[in-house]
């Protein structure tokens, strides 16, 4: 009788579908690692993705060549005006940047960075899919990166990330709907939540939310991170205040934030592993 | 076999689609294969292709594992339950099915997704990512077919019309 249970379609399909409730009960939670399978199924893809992920920017580079040569001439010449000014400019600040060291020895600022090892890596695939902003990078837990890690750029922050397989790991960008970072707006010092959510996204940008009743916030103010939460060390940029819709009630107004990274231009990224 | 279609299925997935977005959406591949598989297949046997499917793509796309296993054996089940009355080797009916089940999957994988956690925008939704999700899907549906049809073949070892006319 046993047997004939065995050969049902329909008690096996009945397994798989509790095993994969049970699957899902434990890894929807945020966990620190992830399993077996996926690592060995990110171990075989990850190769694959980086070289194709290689052949494909060069397939791509080599057919924008043509297109850009107009453009390169003139981006030249504006380059050359540029060299000019750029260096009048250098003399000027060679002067500032001498009395800039005396007084940070003076006051013995530290770094924000002074608590972390930077690792530079590469972008090899963006799994977003349609709903998500997920993508993968090339190093792992091989190269000590781990899970809740931040993820940043010199222009500002980028996400964190979310699984990592010994050579490949999963970043969460800020803009995907599932991400929320803790904030601090530059001015007034006060603290917001910046979320992700699915109709900015196409444009790139986040919403500001929770923004304290009070506080006045015009456009082009700067937010940062603050630093609660032990994900994103406090003080990196994360962007400048695009929009703020003031005919709200104060209680539930958001505002638009422009990241100051670009993610659809983004190459490489710099993950921040704590010393 | 059908794993192996969907591993490769993976790799163009996270590679490639990236590069041929039309109004900012992809098409979704696993989705389109599931669908096409269990197009030619009898009674609940949709629910295991969808099972390998989802089971793959949980690992690459997904974020925990079990959610794309779940949608998908689902989405398994009933297409092969309800095919009996169709020409399942035409091309035609597999777009249309294509179509119709991204609607249905893609609305309910919003639903438990985005819209019982508070991120409520139907409209957006709908008119930005479902819709021409599915419409660019039925799309792709025109290369993928003939081959799912192919690899069928070499599964069963012979082309066989489900329908004598």
């Amino acid at each position: 009788m046993l047997a004939r249970l065995f050969k049902n379609k329909i008690f096996w399909l009945i397994i798989i579908t509790v095993f994969s409730l049970v699957a899902l009960a434990y890894t929807s939670k945020t966990r620190a690692s992830i399993s077996f399978y996926e690592k060995a199924i990110n171990s075989i893809y990850a190769p694959v993705q980086k070289g194709v992920n290689y052949v494909a920017k060069n397939i791509q580079d080599t057919l924008g060549y043509f297109n850009n040569a107009k453009m390169l001439t003139d981006e030249n010449n504006n380059l050359k005006t540029k060299i000019l000014q750029l260096e009048e400019q250098n003399r000027k600040l060679a002067g500032f940047e001498d009395e800039n060291q005396r007084l940070k020895n003076i006051l013995d600022v530290k770094g924000k960075y002074e608590n972390y090892n930077m690792v530079t890596c590469r972008i090899i695939a963006k799994e977003s899919g349609n709903w998500f902003n997920i993508f993968s990078i090339d190093k792992g837990t091989n190269d000590g990166i781990n899970y809740n890690m931040a993820v940043v750029t010199p222009k500002g922050i980028v996400g964190q990330v979310i699984s990592a397989a010994p050579t490949s790991a999963k970043i969460m960008s800020i803009i995907d709907s599932g991400s929320s970072v803790s904030g601090r707006l530059s001015k007034t010092r006060d603290l917001v939540i910046l979320r992700g959510d699915l109709r900015l996204r196409e444009n790139g940008f986040i919403k500001m939310l929770y923004i304290p009743v009070n506080v006045q916030i015009a456009d082009g103010d700067i937010v940062e991170t603050s630093g609660i939460g032990g994900i994103y060390p406090p003080g990196i940029m994360i962007g400048k205040v695009k929009n703020i819709d003031n005919d709200k009630p104060k209680a539930v107004r958001y505002a638009v934030v422009e990241p100051s990274v670009d993610f659809k231009k983004l190459e490489e990224v710099i993950v921040l592993k704590p010393r | 076999m059908t794993a192996l279609v969907f591993l490769v299925a993976g790799i163009i997935q996270t590679c490639f689609f990236e590069y041929i977005k039309i109004f900012g959406v992809e098409p979704n591949i696993f989705l389109v294969l599931v669908i096409c598989f269990s197009l030619l297949k009898e009674g609940v046997e949709g629910g295991f292709i969808g099972a390998v499917g989802g089971i793959i793509e949980d690992a690459v796309i997904g974020t925990s594992l079990g959610l794309y296993t779940l949608l998908n054996t689902f989405l398994g089940i009933s297409i092969s339950s309800v095919n009996k009355r169709v020409v399942r080797e035409n091309l035609l009916v597999s777009i249309v099915f294509v179509f119709i089940f991204s609607l249905v999957y893609e609305s309910i994988f919003y639903f438990i997704v985005f819209y019982f956690s508070g991120q409520q925008d139907i409209p957006y939704a709908f008119n930005k990512i479902i819709l021409p999700e599915s419409i660019y899907n039925a799309a792709i549906t025109l290369i993928v077919f003939p081959f799912v049809l192919w690899i069928d073949s070499l599964i069963k070892g012979h082309t066989r019309f489900s329908r004598k006319y």
